[in-house]
């Protein structure tokens, strides 16, 4: 297992899935490691518009939503924000997936499903400055 | 449809269900769809488009739909809640992206759209004559997996 730094002051995270089942279990990760909620979003073109507005320190995109898909959501937020870090959450996990969104930028990669304690070593890492990777 | 497609999708219903219910879920003999045979309960419907396109559907009774979500939340209920539906519209969206992974390492790019719920008691049927049928098995209840896929 790797070391990774705690978290050590409170954090703003944005959700954006099309699943409330899966926004709230992401939102109890957040809590749990300390960090506040500060939005969430259904679909895609909603996260890019919280995201301009909240500008919070991590955001969470799902891949597969209504309207926006979360690659897409990831290419404007970071268009409009080089220094966004950006978790993508999504079932899709082939790597032609994981690299698309490495390439644009995403900070991370985390396969459906996934336990909290894998989850929270992610956030901590992202946090913490270190290199993106796949799942 | 290609036999490596149906195993794609059974091998993702049975380790999706594993990694987020913890329980002892197999999959039985796939076999075609009958016109009578008809979902009941919850019936969850992702569609694929691209170099494979088509659909699956997870079929939950009502009773079985009560239990797993009650292992996936450990609270009991005697109806559904609308956080449970969206519970199985994840758990069909997850175990559909697992099984798109596969297919795109067999060389399809297939693309995932989200997935919806459909009402049996209202018509919605997603059966069709092309179907295969994967029935996987829990100690809480069976699940029906039902794919259509052309790959052309």
């Amino acid at each position: 297992m790797t070391d990774t730094p705690p978290v050590s002051a409170s954090f703003e995270a944005l959700i954006a899935d099309d699943s409330a089942f899966a926004r709230r279990y992401l939102a109890g990760i957040v809590h749990s490691l300390g960090g506040m909620v500060v939005g969430e979003a259904a679909s895609g073109d909603c996260a890019v518009a919280l995201y301009a507005r909240l500008r919070p320190d991590l955001v969470f995109l799902d891949i597969t939503m209504p309207e926006l898909d979360g690659v897409e959501a990831l290419r404007r937020i970071r268009a409009g924000d080089a220094a966004a870090r950006v978790i993508m959450v999504s079932a899709l996990g082939h790597k032609e997936a994981v690299w698309r969104a490495i390439c644009l930028g995403a900070r991370h990669f985390i396969t459906k499903p996934y336990t909290p304690d894998y989850a929270g070593l992610v956030i901590r890492s992202v946090l913490a400055g270190e290199a993106g990777g796949a799942p | 449809m290609r036999l490596e497609c149906v195993e794609a999708f059974a091998d993702a219903s049975v380790k999706v269900l594993v990694a987020m219910l913890g329980d002892q879920f197999g999959a039985g003999p796939p076999r075609l769809a009958c016109s009578e045979e008809r979902g009941s309960g919850v019936i969850v419907h992702v569609r694929f488009s691209g170099e494979a396109e088509g659909h699956v559907a997870l079929e939950i009774d009502s009773l079985t739909a009560l239990r797993l979500y009650a292992v996936a939340t450990g609270q009991l209920h005697d109806r559904l809640p609308p956080l449970g539906l969206d519970y199985f519209l994840e758990l069909g969206n997850v175990i559909s992206g697992a099984a798109v992974s596969r297919l795109n390492e067999l060389g399809f790019d297939v693309v995932v759209h989200p997935p919806e719920l459909l009402d049996a008691a209202a018509g919605d049927d997603p059966a069709e004559a092309e179907a295969c049928l994967i029935p996987v098995y829990s100690p809480h209840g069976g699940i029906l997996v039902q794919v259509v896929l052309c790959t052309g």
